[in-house]
């Protein structure tokens, strides 16, 4: 095993958009086929020190299994540097099915982990059978000062606001589908997620489909 | 039927659990185009996708096929009963996963049986294909169904199922029957059964008539047409195929998740209660520079960051020492750590490991197998007590922490003083463990039922009564209650089902389907074992499962797989047998040959390799 204590040099942000078959990938097994794939094209991936060596690569935010993404977001620590452009040619055509690479850009070594710095994700969820009166939830739901939610959470219940969870909710109708582009908040101080809105909006997921545009940092 | 739209599956993946099972698109998987090729295969496992996409016969046959032109293999595993709920709502046919197939649409449908209670879920795949189950039921517009695997060495409880089985390592078998497949396109299902069954290590079981005696055992086995040999003899391949460099590298995590290298097939220790130690006969190595250019090719192909060695038992392969060093001088800095199964119980072997552990001592297992030196002796497990103690105080005063012994219950002539010898055995071994590591030393014994299994010098042997073997576990963990002790066992509840299955003859094959008719399915899945449908399915056939699994045999009684041979002689094996009563033991076979049949039943093969090759003697 590797035990020199030297820091990795670079520090890399990945976006990439996720569809197809990783859709339905949980978020680990991405995060190790991200790792698999910088291996496989010889990058000196860094790892973390101590009993059990992990390698230094973490998604931003988990995406929940089924959605589709455009924008995700991956941080990677390199022990020897690489052209980030370079990177971004070499990955097209070096991952496992449904996952895209839009850019590669280094950032500061010291910066603050990714995970630590989402706020929000915006979303596009198209809903194939639209209630006629989508708008008039939509805007009954904005109006209300608050929005007692329950979730149930492992056999545990959690309660919260979900109204100021709610940063944005937009619904166009179009071939008798509607989409609703949301903006919920994101972090510690408390997500709400797409299945959320739609049960505040009193409908069922049904065969809904949901994207995640993009995360959006503080 | 076209190609299961992904439109379609999308549809019902949410619903179910773990939907990453069913969709394909991993690393390495091969997409051809269906108008390019020939021979269409898709290579089944009858179990969940995370248990199938970790063998490696599987992963030989995708490789060897796909690197043909004129042929593709795609795989295809068991849906979890939720999914195979939602597939039959909606209308989805079992599909492949490269390219959504449905299996009906494939030439040949293969599948590899590598244990018993996986039996039901190949009638369960085949439904869900729609797939008529018979045999007889199937004529040329159907795939021709197959089966290769361990299991398949009893392949009777299937013979109303498969049109033939592959018996032995198919590596070259299988493109000989592709060929035959593709040569006679268009004629009767009949004609190219009766071809096949001239092809060497094919047997097709609609070709044979069975007899059965008064008493229920089996009376003979003969060809029903000349031209079919009296007894198929397994295929081997002379040299080890290439190492697979391009496995499929699954998204989700698997029971084996790493690649893997086959350094050696076969085992020279002769253990009688070991099917693999007979049926994968002679011992075959892969030289050491070239396991080191497959770990180079897998290691770029896959980014794994560990390598397992497979074999039957690593501290065997003769050049073990030099390759585990250089494989780690030159991996350790790339992070990418080497796992070694299968130790034998020998400080070379603790060795062996603090060379791949330096660092990280993650825990070592041994598999004394027995407690006391007469059981070993019974069981030919050629390891001393004095063995295993060095063995502790070499781990242990290397820097284990934790050491787990593997033991079986229920073995021949076993009693409740070869028991105790077990719990004697851990706290002998613990009190080393605790001279070296004081509070930490940590011991973990763990123990499963012992069940006979075909062509092993202990197939005319019962298996053990259930209720002895419980009150023994019990036994064992009352034995072993303490601070740094800790005891698992399998739970015996479908061993009585494994065994019968097991050894069981071809009327079996009603019971497995009774069984699944009535929901059977996931047999090896606890959650999902319901013993009472297999009660039920064995009544209903007028056959009891004791019959098969706790009844001693003569060594005259036609056996239901007399016809299928791996090559080591039944004299060898009743001699064997006779040796285990007697609590003789009977050395590797790296120390002198004991003549069990395989030299002389593949000497054409042998004659083929150069000196060497084969470390049997």
């Amino acid at each position: 095993m590797n035990t020199q204590a030297t820091p990795p040099v670079q520090h890399l942000r990945i976006t990439f958009g996720v569809d197809g078959p990783a859709k339905y990938v949980p978020h680990l097994d991405i995060t190790r086929a991200w790792v698999r794939a910088l291996r496989r094209l010889g990058l000196a991936v860094a790892y973390s020190h101590g009993y059990h060596p992990h390698p230094r690569v973490a998604l931003a935010a988990p995406l929940p299994v089924g959605y589709a993404a455009e924008r995700e977001l991956l941080e990677v620590f390199l022990d020897e540097p690489v052209a980030p452009d370079e990177l971004a040619a070499r990955l097209r055509g070096a991952l496992p099915g449904g996952l895209g690479v839009r850019e590669v850009e280094a950032v500061p070594l010291q910066s603050p982990p990714l995970a630590s710095q989402v706020v929000a994700a915006e979303y596009a969820v198209v809903i194939p059978h639209p209630p006629t009166d989508l708008q008039a939830r939509l805007e009954r739901m904005l109006a209300a000062e608050s929005l007692p939610f329950t979730r149930m959470r492992k056999d545990r219940e959690v309660r919260f606001d979900l109204r100021p969870r709610i940063l944005q909710a937009e619904a166009e109708e179009r071939d008798g589908e509607a989409v609703l582009t949301l903006r919920l908040t994101h972090g510690p101080e408390g997500a709400a997620r797409p299945e959320d809105v739609l049960s505040a909006l009193g409908m069922e997921w049904g065969e809904a489909r949901a994207t995640r545009r993009r995360l959006i940092l503080a | 039927m076209p190609a299961v739209t992904w439109e379609r599956l999308e549809r019902i993946l949410p619903t179910v659990e773990k939907p990453g099972r069913y969709v394909g698109g991993e690393w390495n998987s091969v997409v051809k185009d269906w108008g390019d090729v020939e021979t269409r295969v898709a290579l089944c496992y009858p179990d969940l996708y995370e248990i199938g996409m970790s063998n490696m016969g599987l992963a030989i046959l995708y490789d060897l096929v796909n690197r043909r032109p004129d042929m593709l293999a795609e795989r295809a595993y068991a849906p979890w009963p939720d999914m195979a709920a939602a597939m039959r709502r909606a209308r989805i046919p079992l599909y492949s996963l490269e390219t959504r197939h449905p299996l009906a649409e494939f030439d040949v449908v293969g599948f590899t049986l590598q244990y018993e209670l996986n039996y039901t879920n190949v009638l369960e795949m085949l439904d869900l294909a729609g797939i008529p189950l018979h045999s007889g039921e199937r004529d040329e517009r159907w795939p021709l169904v197959i089966a290769g695997g361990s299991s398949n060495y009893n392949p009777e409880p299937l013979a109303d199922f498969f049109d033939l089985f592959v018996i032995g390592e198919g590596e070259e078998v299988l493109f000989e029957l592709l060929e035959l497949v593709h040569r006679l396109r268009g004629s009767g299902r009949a004609d190219l059964l009766r071809a096949a069954a001239r092809i060497p290590g094919i047997y097709v079981p609609s070709l044979y008539r069975v007899a059965y005696n008064l008493d229920g055992t089996v009376a003979e086995i003969q060809p029903a047409e000349p031209g079919v040999p009296e007894r198929v003899l397994k295929r081997i391949v002379a040299c080890l195929p290439p190492a697979v460099t391009r496995p499929v590298v699954p998204y989700l995590e698997l029971v084996h998740d790493r690649a893997v290298v086959e350094i050696q097939r076969g085992c020279t220790e002769g253990c009688r209660f070991c099917q693999a130690g007979m049926i994968y006969r002679p011992v075959r190595e892969r030289r050491p520079e070239e396991v080191m250019d497959a770990v180079d090719e897998l290691l770029r192909n896959t980014g794994y960051d560990e390598v397992g060695l497979l074999s039957l038992a690593s501290s065997d392969y003769s050049q073990i020492e030099p390759l585990l060093e250089a494989l780690v001088a030159r991996y350790a800095p790339q992070h990418v750590a080497i796992s070694l199964p299968s130790l034998r119980v020998d400080a070379f072997s603790v060795s062996l490991a603090q060379k791949v552990q330096a660092t990280r001592k993650a825990g070592l297992t041994f598999a004394p197998e027995a407690g006391s030196e007469r059981l070993r002796a019974v069981i030919n497990k050629n390891v001393t007590e004095e063995d295993l103690l060095q063995t502790a105080e070499a781990a242990y005063s290397l820097g284990w922490d934790r050491i787990k012994l593997y033991f079986m219950l229920g073995l021949p002539t076993e009693t409740d003083e070869d028991v105790e010898a077990i719990a004697r055995l851990a706290r002998r071994v613990l009190a080393i463990g605790r001279q070296h590591r004081r509070a930490r030393a940590q011991l973990s014994i763990s123990t499963s039922t012992f069940v006979p299994k075909p062509h092993t010098p202990f197939q005319w042997m019962p298996l053990a009564d259930l209720d002895v073997v419980d009150r023994r576990q019990r036994l064992l963990r009352e034995r072993l209650r303490g601070r740094g002790l800790s005891f698992s066992w399998t739970a015996p509840q479908a061993t009585l089902l494994e065994a019968a299955l097991g050894r069981g003859d071809r009327r079996v094959a009603a019971v497995v389907e009774a069984a699944w008719r009535k929901g059977a399915v996931f047999d090896a899945w606890a959650e999902q074992f319901r013993p009472e449908l297999w009660r039920q399915a064995f009544a209903e056939a007028g056959l009891d499962p004791h019959f098969y699994a706790s009844r001693p045999r003569d060594l005259d009684e036609v056996l239901p797989w007399a016809h299928i041979s791996v090559g080591v002689s039944i004299e060898f094996l009743a001699a064997e047998y006779e040796r285990a009563l007697r609590g003789e033991p009977t050395p590797d076979c790296r120390d002198g040959c004991h003549r069990c049949g395989v030299l002389q039943a593949f000497a054409a093969e042998r004659k083929a390799v150069a000196k060497g090759v084969w470390e049997c003697p």
